[in-house]
């Protein structure tokens, strides 16, 4: 699929244009004393793929609209390569964007729709009939021009969707959530779709969605929002493996969170570790600075056997769920009458299956017990 | 931070409301006021042209035929549109818009023209009347109209429709799996109709109702032409006083009772219809 | 008795009396087409024979032609003038975000709701004092006024049909205010524009109350003259007139049916867009 879209494909004839450098500076939204968007600030790089993943009520899609323009900010501003958007109707703003239902103009066919922004521009004729050809090329949709939206499916009217939202080389693509009407399988050949597109064009994109998978496998990096806040941006590896508070922690994948009832440090930079439950935990590392921290350790950096090794951090429970899902095994052990793990591990990779009521014992590393903050 | 004139979304739509609301004021705000003015202002101020009309039983009795007329016209109107209503909701679409069409029909044929046909029928040497006298039913013309009857059977089949539609709105709009669900949990039919579908018909069921009711009070062709020199209605009376009498502000301040009793149903009829979207659920099919 | 025939027996009694409603409802307005072929002068039943002498009759009277050509006069106009205002308000009430929308829908709505007598007579008073009254202006502004409402509902009804994300994406696209209305809501509304042209220019066709007050001798409409005829000289050329003007509504109806039904199946279009 990468093989079809070449950089060389959707540019030529008009000159590259790299994609814009997105800074916010302290942009707020308030309605009344409710705030939408608390201040905030950050820096998005030319030609990034940043997505922007949160629950619903998170601020994310506020964030959008006031980046495109039709939520005006209470505060801060909006930089697009150094240009401030706050105040700017969002047709003058020359960006993109592609919206959850494509909002495809039923009315007109592909063509009209993909040329709509050129006629918006006035751009001549001929030229215009150029650049909708070569950007149906791109999406692969050559034979379709004449096509009225309604005549095609799901997957090919979110193609037009992004042509129609690229053919005039905007320098920044906002994406809401353009995936979650089409199916799983659709979904992620489109996901492939999204990512070659931005690397041909160069654009910058900003991808709003609530499926951090599709985040993940999509974005050079991600912003965790919630309440109306950035609660973590980095790489999807970075917000996996070094989590700054509970909220990211448990959100991304999934964690097993011990509350620490004391604490006390160890020998060798560690720390010893006494859970709610009473368990005794080692950590590596000291806790972080801040009002209170969890332990928190992924489910598959646990080991789950049958007899007691001399590991460290080691615990002693029933298994009470086995779900096998696609070469995967994730058992739920209950370990305390409050508390379940949940354990999860390559299903080819382990000596045997367990079954539901036999005693297992679980280890993990003590580099793997993470220290977080609560917020 | 420095604030800059902000561009903000539905801000154009703002300026949209200016033309049609200055010709509101104009042809509607306006001529109201005048006919309220009127009622107060001449021949000079003060409510000396209401102390007339409740002075005089001939207008009390007017006002209150008015709204008795109203009210029963309003109840057989329920009693006959909720059945039909229900039954062109449970409708299959072909059977659906052959009701509606029969619905509409003579919602959009003129007041006068139905009248009339009313009047041809049920007149002394009307078609009803001839009728029944050749087949020998009876010997001397039946007196169906000149009175209570004939304006209620005209008023009736006008307002109707103004009936049904609310209710198949609100019908239509009903979640069906609440019924099946008081079914389920052991409620048999007549009180699955009383505990569920009738409270949820409400809604549409206030809205006809108001909307049928402010229909009828403001009548004027139909009592005029069905009706005897008893039926007289509000309206009647205010364009006697308008084209005969020459009483403007008798006129006027017979008006401004209609216009204060209409408004204040109407304004009921607007909180009654919130759940439906509000004053537009008369929406056609 | 068990429930099962009760019921069935209840959904026949039912079904009965609808068929008798409806049949009340357009009995009245189907009586008046035998009527005008009646060869008789005075209306009785069966008529004695059949005859069209009172189309001739009304195709030869001077009064009926004059008052259908100031109806049509008079209903294009007021529809125009209540397309384009009624048009604005819908989009002004249903697309902006405006304070107090609640009231001003239901100020939208009230000229059709309320008692047309009131308005009409306030009319009056007005163009009296302005020397207006023996011309069109009053009865045009007066039917514009209270057919606005029906424009208002059939265009908000169409605005709601579908999401504003479409305009939003043409502004998105580079479509200012205007070029998003004029290129994107337009072509999506303009069956119910069209459809609320139709209602407004037929109430105007059959209004009675203030053609009666804001009509003279010159300027009589349709409605008003049967009016005239109805109280003071009843012949069966009425029920002519009546029929050519229920055929006409029918034609209105008609049209209106199949836009609704051409809308239908645009919106259904535009809707499978977001599911596929």
């Amino acid at each position: 699929m990468n093989k079809e879209i070449t950089g060389r494909e959707a540019t030529a004839g008009s000159q590259r244009r790299r994609g814009a450098r997105v800074v916010y500076d302290g942009v707020t939204k308030q309605y009344g004393n409710l705030y939408a968007l608390h201040p905030t600030s950050l820096e998005i790089e030319s030609g990034e793929f940043f997505s922007i993943i949160g629950p619903s009520g998170s601020g994310k899609t506020t964030l959008l609209g006031v980046t495109a323009g039709f939520i005006p900010p209470t505060d801060g501003q909006i930089l697009v390569d150094g240009r401030d958007l706050v105040g700017i109707p969002p047709f003058q703003r020359n960006i993109g964007m592609v919206f959850q239902n494509y909002s495809l103009f039923p009315h007109m066919t592909v063509a009209q729709n993909i040329g709509f922004p050129l006629r918006m521009r006035k751009l001549g004729r001929a030229e215009a009939d150029e650049r909708i050809k070569r950007m149906l090329g791109v999406v692969r949709l050559g034979g379709m021009a004449d096509r009225y939206p309604a005549q095609l499916s799901g997957g090919q009217q979110q193609r037009v969707a992004l042509a129609r939202a690229a053919v005039y080389d905007p320098v920044l693509l906002l994406m809401d959530e353009p995936l979650s009407a089409l199916d799983k399988n659709l979904r992620e050949e489109m996901q492939r779709e999204i990512k070659a597109f931005q690397q041909a064009l160069g654009a910058t994109v900003i991808y709003v969605t609530h499926d951090q998978y599709e985040a993940s496998s999509m974005s050079h990096r991600i912003a965790i929002m919630n309440g109306g806040r950035v609660a973590q941006i980095g790489s999807p590896r970075e917000l996996y493996e070094n989590p700054r508070n509970r909220f990211v922690a448990s959100f991304l994948g999934e964690a097993n969170l011990f509350e620490v009832r004391r604490h006390e440090p160890a020998p060798g930079n560690r720390t010893l570790v006494e859970t709610g439950q009473g368990f005794r935990i080692q950590a590596a590392g000291s806790p972080p600075p801040g009002k209170g921290f969890v332990l928190c350790v992924r489910p598959e950096r646990i080991s789950v056997g049958e007899a007691k090794s001399g590991a460290a951090n080691q615990l002693t429970g029933t298994v009470s769920d086995v779900v096998y899902s696609s070469g995967t095994a994730h058992y739920r052990i209950r370990v305390a009458p409050d508390m379940e793990i949940n354990q999860k591990i390559q299903a080819g990779s382990m000596a045997r299956q367990f079954e539901i009521g036999e005693t297992v014992h679980l280890t993990w590393d003590e580099s793997d017990s993470q220290l977080i903050a609560e917020e | 931070m420095r604030k800059r004139k902000i561009w903000t979304p539905g801000r154009g739509y703002l300026y949209l409301l200016i033309p049609p609301g200055i010709f509101l004021a104009l042809l509607f705000i306006w001529p109201l006021g005048t006919v309220v003015y009127q009622a107060l202002f001449q021949p000079s101020f003060g409510v000396a042209n209401f102390a007339t009309i409740l002075a005089s039983t001939t207008h009390i009795r007017v006002l209150l035929f008015t709204f008795e007329l109203a009210g029963e016209v309003t109840l057989i109107c329920l009693l006959v549109a909720y059945p039909v209503a229900y039954v062109m909701s449970r409708a299959g679409d072909n059977m659906l818009h052959v009701a509606l069409a029969l619905v509409l029909i003579p919602f959009w044929t003129s007041v006068v023209i139905r009248t009339y046909a009313w009047a041809a029928l049920f007149q002394r040497r009307g078609l009803v009347n001839d009728l029944l006298i050749q087949m020998g039913i009876v010997d001397e013309p039946v007196k169906f109209i000149y009175n209570n009857t004939g304006v209620l059977i005209g008023m009736v089949q006008i307002l109707l429709p103004f009936m049904i539609l609310p209710l198949l709105n609100a019908m239509r709009r009903m979640d069906m799996t609440l019924i099946r669900a008081a079914a389920i949990l052991g409620a048999n039919p007549v009180r699955v109709f009383v505990h569920v579908y009738l409270p949820l018909s409400m809604p549409g069921v206030t809205a006809g109702v108001l909307l049928v009711f402010i229909s009828a009070v403001g009548f004027y062709v139909t009592p005029a032409v069905l009706g005897g020199p008893r039926q007289m209605m509000i309206a009647v009376l205010i364009e006697q006083y308008v084209t005969r009498t020459l009483n403007w502000p008798l006129a006027s301040a017979l008006a401004t009772i209609l216009l204060v009793a209409t408004t204040v149903l109407y304004l009921v009829y607007e909180r009654a219809t919130r759940r439906l979207g509000g004053a537009l659920s008369m929406g056609q099919g | 008795m068990g429930w099962p025939i009760a019921i069935r027996l209840w959904k026949i009694f039912l079904l009965a009396f609808t068929v008798l409603a409806c049949l009340y409802l357009v009995f009245p307005t189907f009586v008046i087409l035998p009527l005008s072929f009646s060869s008789s002068l005075y209306l009785s039943f069966p008529p004695p024979g059949w005859s069209t002498q009172w189309y001739v009759a009304l195709w030869n009277s001077p009064t009926y032609s004059v008052a259908f050509l100031h109806s049509i006069f008079i209903g294009l106009p007021a529809a125009a003038i209540a397309v384009v205002f009624g048009t604005m308000l819908a989009l002004a009430l249903v697309r902006g975000k405006v304070w107090g929308t609640r009231g001003l829908t239901a100020l939208a709505i009230a000229p059709f709701l309320l008692p047309q007598i009131i308005l009409a007579i306030g009319l009056y008073s007005i163009l009296a004092k302005f020397g207006l009254t023996a011309t069109y202006v009053g009865v045009i502004a007066g039917h514009a006024v209270v057919a606005t409402p029906l424009v208002f509902i059939t265009v908000s009804a169409a605005l709601r049909s579908y999401d504003s994300t479409f305009e939003m994406a043409a502004m998105t696209l580079g479509a200012n205010g205007w070029k998003s209305f004029w290129f994107v809501t337009f072509p999506m509304i303009r069956l119910g524009v069209l459809a609320g042209g139709i209602f407004a220019f037929s109430f105007s066709f059959d209004e009675i109350i203030i053609a009666l007050f804001l009509t003279n001798t010159q300027t009589t409409t349709l409605p008003k003259q049967l009016y005239s005829e109805l109280r003071y000289n009843m012949t069966p050329t009425i029920a002519a007139a009546s029929s050519v003007i229920i055929a006409i509504s029918l034609l209105l109806l008609t049209a209106v049916a199949l836009i609704e039904k051409r809308s239908r199946k645009r919106i259904a279009a535009a809707g499978a867009g977001a599911k596929a």
